[in-house]
């Protein structure tokens, strides 16, 4: 039984997310589609989906249950459709397997130390433990919301009833994880510590690896190096308790390390992208799901995520000579001021 | 606005710690600056990245932020892709070389600067071992264990070393107050919780049961590291259990209406009657 519950775990979070993944990337360019591309974009989905399932049902005080239900049924009817919509990616994804047997040998070796570097953090996340005094009130609000069937409406802290805490409502990804928790039956500590907190990590390096690719599109033999700087300098960026990196490698399951650690770099990746001459329409997807995925990691994202995007929508159209690329490009953060009015109206 | 602009450097200060790694940001926003032919990443990576950090530091929007909330401002520096730029300006670097050999001494170079200038997460202190993979102690999962009944949540008062795991692994016991209490910042105030904590050496047994009592705690769990002034079986309650170095104690007063109710499991009334049937000969 125990088995059956990591194997749907397990399928949670690597098959689910790539195969929703799909939709995006095929209407990408051939550049991003790759499988980590497929990756990252099927994560950004399954947020997008969450906090727009989540956020209306939680201010409603309605079950948990209503949501699990809703939201697997939102999935269960998106698999099928996306893995129609992607039956022709994978020869895409065959030609990038082909292409590694093409490298040089020190750009494999490089590949390799870079993977080595990364399978030794994951690891680390999983055999060590880091004291974070938030994780009692994120994990517990995600065992306190399994337990008792409902939604930041019980003090993490104590289990009495209180109030709707709206503060935390439209930010809900340990209701997230209690998600995955109630779907496999296994406990939402277990998810988050053992679980998301290694997966969440090969997600945030298959971000940067994208960056990587669209930094150095023409430079193939370098992408390695880059990599292999950027998971030193994100082991060596705890300078501080506040740095992003000290967020995204310590507090990766939490909605802050998620925000630091993905959604920014996620963003930026899209930024780059459509600062380009020729925009996919995947890419403006998947910029939308990362606009409304920085939501559902954190409330600072009202403030973070239409200032990035007003001053990058300013910038790029300038660049572009077009006005209505640049409302296009705000555009796709009106969902998340949408609900910044919500949350000062509730708050 | 002055104490706003004081704010902003506080953070910039607190955030970047006396290393080396703010500096290292901006000497290579200014290589790429010089270097980057690109005028697509010239837009998002330098116009951007400079755009954004002057409106988070200009004193206007950074006064509005605060109002929304002071104490996170210092987020607003994750949107500045300090590790990318570096990075890839490192990467720039390297390729304006022609041998292998300049190539990877600069690599090695950047990594050395990074690793002496900053400082590696895994030292950090608060990282150890894990010996469940819940990630939480497990004494915290022994004593949850103890005290969580099959048909009902009771209310239990834990020390404080205990209670930001508490919840963390069940939902199924209630706690009069939580790792909220612990945080100086949010000025929470509680008697039981004085009682149990006001003495790091003693606990004063009868005013711990009398602040147990009023809070509707059915449970008391003392930790073996502290003495105890007064003895919890003269305040009415009973040793259920001892596990891992702390004591888990019934009050009697709840035993009697639980059990009336056929709301405890089974274990628990077998060392509860035996408590009692003890308590009577010793009576005697």
């Amino acid at each position: 039984m125990e088995i059956i519950r990591w194997a749907i775990l397990l399928v949670l979070v690597l098959p689910v997310p790539f195969f929703l993944g799909f939709i995006p990337v095929k209407h990408m360019n051939s550049l991003q589609k790759t499988p980590a591309m497929t990756y990252v974009c099927g994560w950004f989905v399954s947020f997008f989906i969450f906090e727009l399932v989540a956020v209306p049902l939680i201010l409603l005080e309605k079950s948990f249950t209503l949501l699990v239900v809703l939201y697997t049924a939102v999935i269960g009817i998106l698999l099928p459709v996306s893995l129609w919509q992607g039956r022709q990616l994978w020869r895409a994804y065959m030609q990038n397997i082909k292409g590694i047997r093409d490298l040089p040998a020190a750009v494999k070796i490089g590949w390799m130390i870079f993977f080595l570097l990364v399978v030794f953090q994951m690891a680390y996340a999983v055999v060590y433990e880091y004291y974070d005094g938030d994780d009692a009130y994120y994990i517990a609000t995600a065992v306190i919301t399994c337990d008792f069937d409902s939604m930041y409406v019980r003090d993490a802290y104590t289990g009495y009833l209180y109030p709707l805490d709206a503060r935390h409502a439209f930010s809900p990804t340990p209701i997230y994880q209690a998600w995955l928790s109630r779907i496999s039956g296994i406990a939402p500590a277990v998810v988050a510590h053992s679980v998301l907190a290694p997966v969440w990590l090969m997600f945030m390096y298959c971000i940067y690896g994208q960056i990587g690719d669209r930094l150095l599109w023409n430079k193939k033999t370098y992408r390695p190096v880059f990599m292999i700087l950027t998971a030193v300098w994100l082991m060596f960026g705890n300078i501080s308790l506040y740095t992003s990196e000290t967020f995204a490698m310590t507090r990766t399951w939490q909605g802050k390390g998620m925000m630091a650690g993905m959604v920014i770099p996620a963003l930026f990746l899209c930024l780059i992208y459509l600062a380009q001459e020729t925009v996919s329409q995947g890419m403006w997807m998947l910029f939308i799901c990362v606009c409304l995925s920085a939501v559902l990691a954190t409330s600072v994202s009202f403030m973070i995520v239409p200032t990035v995007t007003g001053v990058a929508a300013v910038l790029i159209g300038i660049k572009k000579r077009s006005l209505r690329f640049a409302a296009e490009l705000f555009l796709c953060c009106v969902p998340c001021l949408l609900l910044a009015v919500c949350y000062m109206i509730v708050k | 606005m002055t104490a706003v602009m004081k704010t902003i450097i506080e953070d910039i200060i607190l955030y970047n710690n006396k290393s080396f790694l703010m500096p290292l940001f901006l000497i290579a926003l200014l290589f790429l600056w010089l270097t980057e032919t690109d005028r697509k990443l010239r837009v998002v990576l330098l116009y951007l990245v400079t755009a954004i950090a002057a409106i988070f530091l200009c004193p206007l929007y950074a006064w509005i932020g605060m109002r929304i909330d002071e104490e996170i401002y210092y987020r607003v520096f994750w949107t500045l892709p300090i590790g990318i730029l570096v990075c890839y300006s490192t990467v720039k670097l390297m390729m304006r070389f022609r041998l292998a050999v300049s190539k990877a001494l600069i690599l090695i170079l950047a990594i050395l600067v990074i690793g002496i200038n900053g400082e590696l997460v895994y030292t950090n202190s608060f990282h150890i071992k894990s010996v469940n993979a819940y990630h939480i102690p497990q004494q915290v999962i022994q004593v949850a264990d103890a005290i969580r009944q099959e048909n009902y949540k009771p209310v239990a008062v834990l020390p404080a070393e205990l209670l930001p795991f508490l919840r963390q692994y069940t939902a199924d016991i209630y706690t009069p107050y939580g790792r909220n209490i612990l945080e100086p910042a949010w000025t929470f105030h509680n008697a039981l919780y004085d009682a149990m904590e006001g003495d790091s050496a003693v606990y004063d047994v009868a005013e711990v049961a009398k602040c147990a009592r009023n809070e509707r705690c059915a449970f008391v769990v003392l930790s073996c590291a502290k003495q105890m002034k007064g003895s919890m079986e003269e305040e009415g309650y009973f040793l259920f259990r001892f596990e891992e170095g702390y004591f888990i104690y019934m009050d009697y007063n709840y035993y009697w209406v639980y059990k009336e109710q056929g709301l405890l499991d089974q274990d628990l009334i077998e060392i509860g009657d035996m408590r009692m049937d003890a308590a009577t000969v010793s009576g005697e």
